[in-house]
């Protein structure tokens, strides 16, 4: 078996306006030995911190660079993501004294996927969204918090950042992963169902186990991301990385 | 067989948007009649009313229709951001002789700005305790429907006293809903408008409009919540707010 995988990140309007950068970012790699594991990491940068493009960029690839380095099995526990956050965060800490800022301007959220032949762990800090399929239905693995004033979100260069880490694993193998950022969570989610919309995810991953190349399915991609169906209804930056398990 | 275009066919949730409500809570007591610009003529006439002696004049620019002019300015500015236009909710409560609704929550889209009339004295009490349960209500109606919404905002603008007694329980009930961060209460005084009350209702400091400035102060409103209308609902606290120095001396 092995994964098809993909990602794109696309600057909100709203940023395009101000000239400011796309502060989503995301990264993803296949690894361990039979190249049957998948690494998939997303952030997205608080618009209220001045290096958050930066910030992001690092969490994301931070993340996955220090999780393919590990053996894979051992990354199905809560105690080794949570360790691999405080390794990144200590990264963004080093950052921010470097750039000689307060460890604030680089706050990210962080979101980390890992995909194996029969295993998988997820965790989650702050807002965004993982959605999966394992069986015949698409589930959203961690629902948005909610407070009264729904989703004050989290960022990883927090105080308290490691203990609002949301972990799950699962033992049933995951056929098809979606990982995006805030900027499609009102998009892509049907929260009166409660669920991932089929009508999204359904026709998303058909068009990519169908296609022959993912390198054909990045403008169109791009295109819907742009489009002002989807600007309509978000100004925010947004991003999604998509994968499917291929025989 | 040619390839089909990919992702053509998707669909999107249909989720409601979150919502931003604000009360303008206006007074409209006699003394917002007051000229301020090309007073007409002097009919020689006096009469008591809104707790001040006043001489009745033709003609002439009033307070009351500075703050229309700004209703409108208002209006305009919002609908000029699509976001915006379908996120901030508005109710507009007017006290003068009594408390009335005169605009029940509507979107900025659908919202008609109201042409005021100012009579009557200042219940000023009993209007922030109507709003105060306008935006609790109207939370109620959001989370029964499922719908994301930002911290109310009530925007109280007055050039006087209250008339009433009720306004102490009104203040006391302010400095809680602020504390509970159940609302965010915002207090602008004009001309003679008594700023030792203001500041006994309003935790924030109450701002003193510079002039009859209504215009400036109202689009300074709408941008302000252009800008936390665009951010998540929780996170709006991290939205800086532009200074109002263009139309007020805090």
């Amino acid at each position: 078996m092995h994964w098809t995988a993909f990602g794109q990140s696309v600057v909100g309007t709203s940023h395009s306006k101000r000239n400011a950068p796309c502060q989503d970012a995301f990264c993803l790699q296949v690894f361990g030995p039979n190249d049957d594991w998948l690494a998939i990491a997303a952030a997205d940068g608080a618009g209220s911190a001045s290096y958050s493009a930066i910030g992001a960029a690092l969490t994301a690839s931070e993340l996955v660079k220090r999780a393919v380095r590990a053996q894979p099995a051992s990354l199905l526990t809560r105690d080794t993501l949570e360790a691999l956050y405080g390794e990144v965060r200590n990264t963004l800490h080093a950052q921010a004294e470097f750039l000689r800022v307060a460890p604030r301007e680089l706050a990210s959220t962080a979101i980390l996927a890992i995909v194996g032949p029969s295993s998988a762990s997820f965790a989650q800090l702050g807002d965004g969204g993982i959605v999966v399929r394992q069986d015949s239905t698409y589930r959203l693995v961690f629902w948005p918090e909610t407070s009264e004033y729904v989703n004050a979100t989290d960022f990883l260069t927090d105080h308290r950042s490691l203990s609002a880490i949301r972990f799950e694993r699962s033992d049933i193998p995951v056929l098809e992963i979606a990982v995006f950022t805030d900027g499609l969570q009102r998009l892509v989610i049907d929260y009166a169902q409660r669920a991932p919309y089929p009508g999204f995810f359904g026709p998303l991953f058909t068009d990519l186990h169908i296609s022959k190349s993912i390198h054909t399915l990045i403008p169109p991609l791009r295109a819907l991301l742009q489009s002002e169906k989807v600007n309509r209804r978000t100004d925010d930056d947004k991003t999604i990385v998509l994968a499917v398990r291929q025989p | 067989m040619a390839e089909q275009q990919p992702f053509l066919n998707l669909e999107f949730a249909n989720n409601p948007e979150p919502r931003c409500p604000c009360v303008l809570l206006l007074d409209t007591s006699d003394s917002m009649n007051t000229i301020i610009e090309n007073p007409g003529e002097d009919t020689g006439q006096t009469v008591y009313r809104d707790g001040r002696t006043c001489r009745i004049l033709t003609g002439g620019i009033t307070r009351m229709d500075r703050l229309n002019e700004g209703l409108q300015a208002y209006h305009k500015d919002l609908l000029s951001d699509s976001l915006a236009s379908q996120r901030v909710d508005i109710s507009v409560i007017t006290f003068g002789g009594s408390v009335q609704t005169v605009v029940s929550f509507c979107t900025a889209q659908e919202f008609q700005p109201p042409k005021l009339t100012a009579a009557g004295d200042t219940p000023m009490g009993e209007a922030i305790l109507t709003a105060i349960k306008a935006v609790t209500e109207r939370k109620q109606i959001y989370r029964n429907n499922g719908v994301p919404y930002y911290r109310p905002w009530i925007f109280f603008i007055t050039d006087g006293e209250p008339t009433d007694s009720a306004w102490q329980e009104a203040a006391a009930k302010v400095r809680e809903g602020e504390k509970n961060k159940a609302f965010a209460f915002f207090a602008v005084g004009v001309d003679e408008a008594n700023f030792d009350v203001l500041r006994q209702i309003s935790v924030r400091t109450p701002a003193r409009l510079k002039g009859y400035s209504f215009r400036e102060m109202f689009v300074w409103l709408s941008q302000s919540q252009r800008s936390v209308s665009h951010s998540n609902p929780g996170q709006e606290d991290q939205v800086q707010l532009t200074s109002p120095a263009g139309w007020a001396q805090l």
